[in-house]
């Protein structure tokens, strides 16, 4: 796969990665699409499927946070990290999809990709952080090693999004169809899934998956004054 | 109604909650069917006659033969429209 202005990327196997960088593009930029894009390709090749979601541990199970850009996944799983739950994922949430009775979520960096607010909302960060690339304003938040937790049966993913009309959280069971086009669409890179050659693979993890957790819509309101609320309803109802 | 139709073997499909949802393999597009769309492509589980397929269904919702045919018929022609479904013996010629 190709970022433009910045390198290509080759991976093979689900093991091997070859960078080719672009002259001129910076430390930063190359591999933040290692941690993004390409382990979702090499994850993919290992038949473990991404989830473009952060995830954390509640209790004796894990669960996923999912939905697009600016739906507050990263924030949400950075203030119950921030609450003493183990942190499995922030941005690839790798999920090992089988034949047995429960999925497995794994944990993956141990880090997280904020925003300056979202990190002083959460009260993280008093250290020194590292800007993600020159001309963003989201930081890495790195934790120490211990701060992972184990992998966990998933049991739960949550699809969030911010809501204007809304002044309470709420959740709403997905079933059927619904649910599974949830999972699909919460897959990390879903759309380029036929350079990666293995779409009914992904399609047949989904169903199964769908047959393993459930899946519910968190839909919250913008302003994140209502954040201890909404960490409450999540606690409560999936912890 | 004398025609047989059959599952193409185009699709993989896959079943959340009792709705049936696939995938193309070929153009590798995603296809819901709704209550009575699953329940087809579920009796669809060995080839069928149209008339089969229309006596299984009146017996299960409430509907007029007639109703059920004209329906049956439409939905039928676009599943096979988008190669869902294949026509295996055509005996209306």
């Amino acid at each position: 796969m190709t970022a433009a202005n910045v390198a290509r990327y080759h991976v093979v196997a689900g093991r091997d990665v070859c960078i080719e960088r672009v002259p001129g593009a910076t430390d930063e930029e190359v591999l933040t699409y290692v941690t993004g894009v390409v382990m979702g390709a090499l994850l993919h090749q290992r038949g473990v499927l991404p989830l473009h979601a952060g995830a954390v541990v509640l209790g004796d199970h894990a669960v996923a946070f999912s939905g697009s850009g600016g739906a507050g996944k990263s924030t949400l799983v950075a203030a119950l990290h921030r609450r003493g739950h183990g942190l499995l994922a922030d941005d690839v949430c790798a999920v090992r999809v089988d034949d047995g009775p429960a999925a497995l979520a794994m944990p993956g960096f141990p880090h997280l990709k904020l925003f300056q607010e979202s990190i002083e909302r959460v009260g993280m960060g008093s250290e020194e952080l590292r800007r993600i690339l020159p001309d963003l304003d989201k930081y890495y938040v790195c934790l120490d090693d211990d701060a992972l937790g184990e992998p966990g049966p998933l049991t739960n993913v949550l699809i969030m999004n911010a809501d204007e009309q809304v002044n309470v959280a709420s959740l709403t069971p997905l079933t059927g169809r619904e649910k599974l086009e949830a999972l699909l669409r919460a897959t990390y890179d879903h759309r380029r899934l036929d350079g990666h050659g293995n779409r009914p693979a992904h399609f047949e993890m989904c169903t199964r998956l769908a047959n393993q957790v459930a899946v519910h819509r968190l839909t919250r309101p913008v302003d994140w004054d209502s954040m201890d609320a909404v960490l409450e309803l999540v606690e409560q109802t999936v912890g | 109604m004398n025609t047989t139709v059959a599952r193409s073997g185009e699709m993989i499909a896959s079943e959340v909650d009792g709705e049936v949802v696939m995938l193309g393999v070929e153009d590798g597009k995603y296809y819901g069917m709704d209550d009575i769309g699953s329940r087809i492509w579920t009796l669809l589980d060995k080839p069928r006659k149209v008339s089969e397929l229309c006596a299984l269904l009146e017996a299960q919702y409430d509907v007029s033969a007639a109703q059920c045919a004209e329906d049956v018929l439409t939905f039928l022609n676009e599943l096979q429209s988008r190669k869902i479904i294949e026509v295996v013996d055509d005996a209306s010629g």
